[in-house]
């Protein structure tokens, strides 16, 4: 009782927010008649086996054929039931197996009014990504109440920066020049809300943007030096533009999440140390932040590490099956994401030192009053 | 190129580290060899889902043990990791089999156009185990955090009762939250930057990035790393919350035992 009464007012907000995610949840749910391209739903199915492909290397894969039975949901058709052929690999590399009440949309061929025969086009997947969306708001607000609402709020500004870039990048401006503007802008506004407006902040947002500096510098002489030996490119084709400047717009944003946290944590606790102790040496600060910045950055390397080599995962497999070595799997096909992962763990490492630095020299003067 | 990065960053480690920056770098190579071990197990046909868990715990026991010590904090940090990861198998398996994300999109299938797809493996189950993989790094990142500053106030206010303990757990995790978001949000904006510029220059209206596979994939992994490190949170502030109380009456009882000991001597 004593607990619902000290948070009424997130109980009541918290409610409201649940209720409002249930209804776009629903609204997904029911919004064929908004679209366009002809939706319909899977009411049976029916599979039969057709030939077993067997690939060079000893593998084999069945193929199937899927009767789908299908109701047509918005359109001039509305209601009517259509038959579609859905061919299929067992391990689902392009194609894929439809289930019951599974939703897809399918292009019609009509002759004199007649529906002939159905195509499918795509799978209709708003749902899930609206479900996705609502349980990361209500589960970061519930966890972090005010603070989680923030850190939502700094993502939404940050896409719409994001956007915004995209956009000055379609009119001619260099993506690398856009991209470290966006990340002094980024860690401004993102670093702001994390903690507020004061000395601690400032030394953050200058670390940070010290620290990206300092990763970039390294990172063009790296690529002056080797000229991207090495790298393959073959995961950015599907660009038809060249993608020395995206890859380096790509290492500019990607690791600064990262220095960000980094500078953030360093100046923060020499702030509190300060303010505990104002006759604290430089020497015993800097003994401090590095200890701190080395409880941090290993568990922040790995991090990164998983969030890039994870996504390659299916390509190395694939790979492997098609009778690539291990040794150049290692050498040569992970190259652009390792390199990646590699470059944020040298600008999480390197923005130690410098938010110490720049932590120091902010409160300076600070020290030497007393 | 990569070899030349990675003497920097040994070198850098090393500098700022020192033996811990030693044991990062050693940790990094590690679970790559990991990670290739699971292509190697997957390539020779097994199902991905056991050996996936098999990797997770190995890599979670690197990072927390090897990287951090066997103590307390690592102890309830690697059960509350092991709790998650079970959890989330089940949030997992659901969406992955529900939002169809699986293999290849029709927008990179031209990428590696001179291999063969169809090679027999299931590609649903292995989608679903890289979900799990992605978000492995940020729960240990999130819970070691936690459960060290949770410690720490133990440590200094032992008088602390499970609900109160609970509580400051919960408060040094909101601390965390944003800076986690930030730290997620960049990582995966860095990695899926070509997929924007590719919807820009191809110009895809929303509703079509919305329904389409290779959006949804990047998309539900973000978001479930990001709801991951946030229920690791409570599960971590709770574990640890228990395990030190609960310590506490281990204490006495010890004491107690001691005393009568004492006593009949």
């Amino acid at each position: 009782m004593n607990y619902l009464k000290k948070h009424k007012k997130f109980i009541i907000i918290y409610t409201i927010l649940i209720i409002i995610s249930l209804s776009l949840i629903i609204f997904t749910y029911h919004n064929h008649s908004f679209y366009k391209e002809t939706i319909a739903k899977v009411t049976s199915t029916k599979e039969e086996y057709i030939s077993t492909d067997t690939i060079t290397y000893g593998y084999h894969e069945d193929i199937y054929m899927q009767e789908l039975k299908a109701i047509i949901l918005n359109g001039s058709d509305k209601g009517k039931t259509i038959t579609i052929n859905n061919e299929y690999h067992q391990g689902q590399a392009y194609d894929q197996k439809y289930n019951i009440n599974d939703e897809i949309f399918i292009s019609l061929n009509k002759k004199d009014n007649q529906i002939k025969n159905a195509h499918i086009e795509g799978y209709k997947r708003d749902k899930y990504i609206v479900i996705l969306i609502t349980s990361f708001i209500l589960v970061i607000i519930l966890v972090g109440h005010i603070k989680g609402f923030l850190s939502i709020i700094s993502v939404i500004l940050n896409i719409i920066i994001f956007n915004c870039f995209i956009y000055l990048n379609t009119k001619g401006i260099s993506l690398p020049l856009l991209s470290f503007l966006g990340a002094i802008i980024f860690s401004i506004i993102s670093l702001t809300l994390v903690s507020g407006i004061n000395k601690k902040t400032l030394s953050a947002i200058i670390s940070s943007i010290g620290g990206l500096l300092a990763t970039m510098l390294i990172t063009l002489i790296v690529i002056n030096i080797t000229k991207y030996e090495g790298i393959r490119f073959e995961q950015m084709d599907l660009l038809t533009r060249p993608y020395e400047g995206i890859y380096i717009s790509e290492i500019i944003l990607g690791g600064l999440g990262a220095i960000m946290d980094i500078s953030i944590s360093i100046s923060s606790a020499l702030n509190e140390l300060i303010e505990k102790n104002n006759k604290i040496t430089i020497k015993a600060l800097t003994k401090s932040g590095i200890a701190i910045g080395k409880d941090i950055m290993s568990t922040m390397i790995n991090v990164l590490f998983f969030t890039y080599i994870c996504g390659i995962i299916p390509n190395l497999t694939i790979y492997f099956r098609n009778g690539v070595e291990i040794n150049s799997l290692i050498s040569e096909y992970i190259s652009l994401e390792m390199s990646r992962a590699l470059i944020g763990a040298i600008g999480i490492t390197i923005t130690i030192p410098i938010a110490i630095g720049i932590t120091i020299l902010i409160y300076k003067r600070r020290l030497n009053n007393d | 190129m990569t070899k030349l990065l990675s003497i920097i960053l040994l070198i850098l480690l090393i500098i700022i580290g020192g033996k811990r920056g030693l044991k990062t770098f050693i940790t990094i190579y590690l679970n790559l060899l990991l990670i290739f071990l699971l292509i190697i197990i997957v390539g020779w046909g097994f199902n991905p889902t056991i050996p996936t868990f098999i990797i997770c715990t190995i890599i979670s026991i690197i990072i927390l043990f090897f990287l951090n010590g066997t103590n307390k904090k690592t102890i309830s940090s690697f059960i509350s990791v092991i709790i998650l990861l079970i959890i989330f198998y089940f949030i997992t398996t659901i969406f992955n089999n529900n939002i169809y994300i699986q293999g290849y999109s029709e927008e990179n299938i031209e990428e590696i156009s001179y291999v063969i797809y169809d090679t027999g493996i299931n590609m649903l189950d292995l989608s679903k185990c890289i979900i799990i993989i992605g978000l492995i790094g940020n729960i240990v990142d999130t819970s070691i955090a936690i459960s060290s500053a949770l410690y720490e106030v133990h440590i200094n206010n032992k008088k602390l009762k499970l609900k109160e303990l609970f509580n400051s757990g919960m408060n040094i995790g909101k601390d965390i939250l944003g800076t986690t978001t930030n730290t997620l949000f960049f990582a995966y904006l860095g990695s899926c930057m070509t997929l924007l510029i590719f919807f820009q220059d191809f110009q895809y209206q929303p509703v079509s990035i919305i329904n389409s596979k290779i959006f949804a994939t990047e998309f539900t992994r973000i978001i479930l790393s990001g709801i991951a490190s946030f229920l690791i949170i409570p599960i971590t502030s709770l574990i640890v919350s228990i395990y030190c109380t609960k310590e506490k009456h281990y204490e006495k009882n010890e004491n107690n035992i001691r005393r009568s000991k004492s006593l009949s001597n």
